[in-house]
Parts: structure tokens; C-alpha cells; sequence
């Protein structure tokens, strides 16, 4: 039987809003590899989030507002690339999104395997 | 990790200890659910199949209801039968094969239905009365095997209580025992990924393959069931593509490797994750979960599902804080989606509240009594 090695359960949480510490979540990451985080709670466009991934801490500032269940790039995104969630790729991007930025329908396409 | 749970003579251990009333065509049903009605400790199990049906669906009902007497939960079961309705005995050695006593009545030989609740309600009266005699004793978590079902799901089902509840599943597996879940249309879209993480390449090719029956069953409704996913309704709420939507849905069955896909009504065998073929209807689902052996069920729901099942305990967990205080009386279990622990920690806390409901403790849906509403799913039509 083939046995296969998966990534391990890696969650992160964004502690940090506009610097000051929360006590609330306010966004997900669901897998260490994903590159976008969804909202746990309605975001406004400017808020600036502190992420840490793997003891890596990023910081997004949000040029859209995000909708409570949406989702937010965490990088710079470049056209044609995977977009993931849950460690798994959703779709790939059709047009380049910046950190911060709302992903959704219109910015994102069916990934087709080669 | 235990629990407490009621030892069997194949070695399984029940969470509860009833005597199932198990109907073995709906025609029975009325005297099944008197006889249950009139025997306390009984557990009944209706349905609305076993009569008109192609063969492969007549085979697939009567697996199932094999399987669910088999259930470690029954410490024994009385078959209540119609008599014209096909192989009741079959179903009797399978569930006697076990090792728990097993009888039946049939109202077509017995002289009519007052008849057979007489007879029915004696033999149970005495398969209750042998039960009573059994004790929980503490039993090793590698005994239990988890349903995990999701249903009126909304967006905290994906981004918390699935996950929570895929990592009390990983927890279970670890420890060497089992987890199961269902719910084929869900996994379309995703079917790739769970294939990817099949113990072996022909549990692969079977997840793909039963993804592939469940959309052509809707294609020959007319009804492109890929096609139409996410909904608008789902896009309006944040999802972006079906890859996103089954992923939240199946996130809730852990992170190990799929060991195994069942046919509807069939028992897994080894230890690990497996999945079950089926609908995701609630009722039919359920019944999926509960052939397959499952002594407890974890069910989250966003909105509010609010019904468990006869014989297997479901634990209701929510993340959606409005439906946790306008149904507290149906939720057993809240993950503050906002939170500062991690759904590992809050894995943890489910799987510990999981082996209290394993060992005895009641959830909500045992204490309102709201546990009749069973079915099981059939692939083709009535005829």
C-alpha cells in the first residue's frame, strides 16, 4: 500500500489589529501554505493585520473591505497562479492580486491541470 | 484514551444498550414503533423502502438493515416483518452472525398486526430484561468508530467546525481507531483530492467512481449538479469555487489517509478513515453512518439541524453563535469561531466531549427525544 506524507496541521491566527493586540480572532489561515486568509469577522478596507504562519509573521494591510466568511490575499499573487485554501489549490488567478486584497469570483478562474 | 461502553460477543463495545425494533419493509412500520412504543429500552427503526424495488436497491436495503442491527449500539434486535416483502431470515443470520440474539415476528403469519405486537412485545420484553444484565466496563478508543455528517451548513461550517472536528477524527485515528463519513455530492469538486490521499490506487479510482454515479444520477434528472455549484447563494457568502465548497465539507474527516470507500449499507473493516457512499439527505445519510458501525456521531451544522437518531448518539456542534442561543436546546457543542485556540485545541475538546457521549453522557437530541426521523437512501426509483 502506498503510503503518502501530508503536510502537518498548520493554523495560524491573526492576533494584531492596526498594532494594537486583539483578543478576538479575526481571520483564518487554514494551512500553512495557503496564500490568502478568510475573514471571521466583517473587515474594513485600511485595517492592517498582523499574520503568523509557521512562527513567520507577515503584515497585511486590507485594501478592500472583506466580508465576514471572504477571503484576502496574503501575497503578491501574479496572474495564472494557485490560489489555496485548506492546503489545496481552488482556482488560479486571472489578473495579478496584492496582499490584502479580496479574492473572489472575478478575480479568480477553474484551475485546469495540465 | 477509553471509555465506558456495553461489551459485545464480537469484541465491539456499544455506547448505548438498546433492543432495536428494526422494520423490515414500511409496511411494518406501524407495529415496529407499537412494539417500541410499548417496551421501554427499545430503539426504533423505521423506513419507507424494502417493497417495489429493483434488485440492486431490494440488496442494498436489506445490507443496511443487517448492518444497522449489527450496530454495536443494539445489544439485541426484533425484526418486524411484513412477510411478503423478501429474505428476512437472510438478515437474521447476518445480524445473529454477530453474536447477539436476534428474533423476528411477521404480521402476515401471525394473524394481523394485534397479533404481532403480542408476540413482538414478549420477545423484546425479554431481549430488553438479558440487556440490562450488561455493564459498561472501560474499553480501549480504538473500539469506537466516529460518523461525521454535516448538514444546514453556512459559512462557520468550513472555517471552524469542520475542521475542529477533522482534527478529533485525526485524534481517534491516531489512537487506532475509526472515522467515517459520507455525503458523495459533497465531495464533487474535491474528488482529486481526496483520490490523491487513498491509502492505495484502487480506493482512488472508487472515490472517483462513486463521485461519478452521483452526477450522473443527477445529469439524467437534467440537473447539472457541478455545474451549478458554488450558488449564488454560496458566492454571496464567500465561497469561489465548488474546489472551495466540498473542501470546507470535507475538512470535517481529518487530514489521514482515506483506508477505504462502502457501498451504502456496507461495514468497513480495519482501522483508519473511510467514507460511505450516499446522499447527503439527513435522514438517509445518518442511516449510512449508523450501518456502518458507528457508535457516535458528530454532526455540525451552521443554521441548525436539529434531529439525532435512534440508536447512535449525534453530537451537535455549531460555530455560528446566533443558531448556538436560538437552538441551545438541539446544540451540544459551541466553537467560538473567533477564538483563540486553534481548532487542534478545539479538536481536543470535541474528542474529549466525544468520549463522554461514548461512555453515556446524553446530548441534547436523546433528552428531547428527537430521534425518529430515519429513512434509507436507494439509488434508483419505486416501481
Amino acid at each position: 500500500m502506498a503510503l503518502m506524507v501530508y503536510h502537518m496541521y498548520v493554523e495560524s491566527i491573526i492576533v494584531y489589529s492596526n498594532g494594537r493586540k486583539v483578543m478576538k480572532r479575526k481571520a483564518v489561515v487554514l494551512r500553512g501554505k495557503d496564500n490568502l486568509a478568510a475573514a471571521l469577522t466583517d473587515l474594513e478596507a485600511g485595517e492592517v493585520l498582523g499574520v503568523e504562519v509557521d512562527e513567520d509573521a507577515v503584515s497585511v494591510t486590507l485594501v478592500d473591505s472583506i466580508p465576514f466568511g471572504h477571503k484576502f490575499s496574503l501575497t503578491d499573487a501574479k496572474s495564472d497562479s494557485a490560489i489555496m485554501t485548506y492546503g489545496e489549490i481552488i482556482g488560479k488567478a486571472t489578473t495579478d492580486i496584492k496582499p490584502g486584497q479580496h479574492i473572489h469570483v472575478y478575480n479568480v478562474a477553474r484551475w485546469v491541470k495540465e | 484514551m477509553s471509555f465506558w461502553g456495553y461489551p459485545r460477543p464480537d469484541g465491539a463495545a456499544g455506547t448505548r444498550n438498546y433492543v432495536g425494533a428494526i422494520s423490515t419493509v414500511a409496511c411494518a412500520n406501524d407495529v415496529a414503533r407499537w412494539i417500541a412504543e410499548r417496551v421501554p429500552g427499545c430503539a426504533l427503526f423505521a423506513h419507507q423502502q424494502g417493497c417495489g424495488q429493483a434488485k440492486p436497491d431490494m440488496e442494498l436495503v436489506h445490507r443496511t438493515l443487517a448492518s444497522l442491527g449489527c450496530n454495536p449500539n443494539l445489544a439485541g434486535v426484533l425484526l418486524v416483518s411484513l412477510g411478503c416483502e423478501g429474505p428476512v431470515d437472510d438478515i437474521m443470520a447476518a445480524i445473529a452472525a454477530s453474536g447477539k440474539s436476534v428474533a423476528k415476528v411477521v404480521i402476515q403469519e401471525l394473524g394481523g398486526a394485534s397479533a404481532a405486537v403480542a408476540e413482538g412485545s414478549r420477545l423484546a420484553r425479554q431481549m430488553v430484561t438479558d440487556a440490562s444484565l450488561i455493564r459498561r466496563e472501560e474499553v480501549d478508543d480504538s473500539k469506537l468508530m466516529i460518523g461525521v455528517k454535516c448538514g444546514a451548513s453556512d459559512p462557520t461550517s468550513g472555517l471552524a467546525s469542520n475542521p475542529s472536528i477533522g482534527a478529533a477524527c485525526d485524534i481517534l485515528i491516531e489512537g487506532g481507531g475509526r472515522c467515517i463519513f459520507g455525503e458523495t455530492p459533497e465531495m464533487m469538486g474535491a474528488e482529486h483530492i481526496l483520490a490523491r490521499r487513498a491509502g492505495s490506487p484502487e480506493i482512488g479510482r472508487k472515490i472517483i467512481e462513486i463521485v461519478n454515479r452521483m452526477e450522473k444520477r443527477s445529469m439524467a434528472m437534467g440537473v447539472d449538479m457541478r455545474g451549478a455549484n458554488p450558488s449564488r447563494g454560496n458566492i454571496a457568502a464567500g465561497l469561489t469555487s465548488i474546489e472551495e465548497k466540498s473542501l470546507g465539507a470535507i475538512v470535517k474527516g481529518g487530514t489521514t489517509p482515506i483506508e477505504g470507500v462502502c457501498e451504502y449499507g456496507e461495514r468497513p473493516e480495519g482501522s483508519g478513515l473511510f467514507i460511505v457512499d450516499g446522499p447527503g439527505q439527513e435522514p438517509k445519510a445518518v442511516t449510512a453512518l449508523a450501518a456502518a458501525g458507528a457508535q457516535v456521531i458528530l454532526f455540525s451544522t451552521g443554521i441548525g439541524a436539529p434531529h439525532g437518531f435512534p440508536f447512535v448518539p449525534v453530537i451537535k456542534v455549531t460555530a455560528n453563535p446566533k443558531t448556538y442561543q436560538r437552538l441551545s436546546e438541539h446544540m451540544d457543542f459551541y466553537v467560538d469561531i473567533a477564538g483563540k485556540a486553534s481548532h487542534k485545541e478545539v479538536g481536543h475538546d470535541i474528542f474529549m466531549e466525544t468520549l463522554a457521549v461514548a461512555s453515556g453522557k446524553r446530548t441534547k437530541a436523546e433528552t428531547l427525544g428527537y430521534v425518529n426521523f430515519t429513512d434509507i437512501w436507494t439509488a434508483g426509483t419505486t416501481f
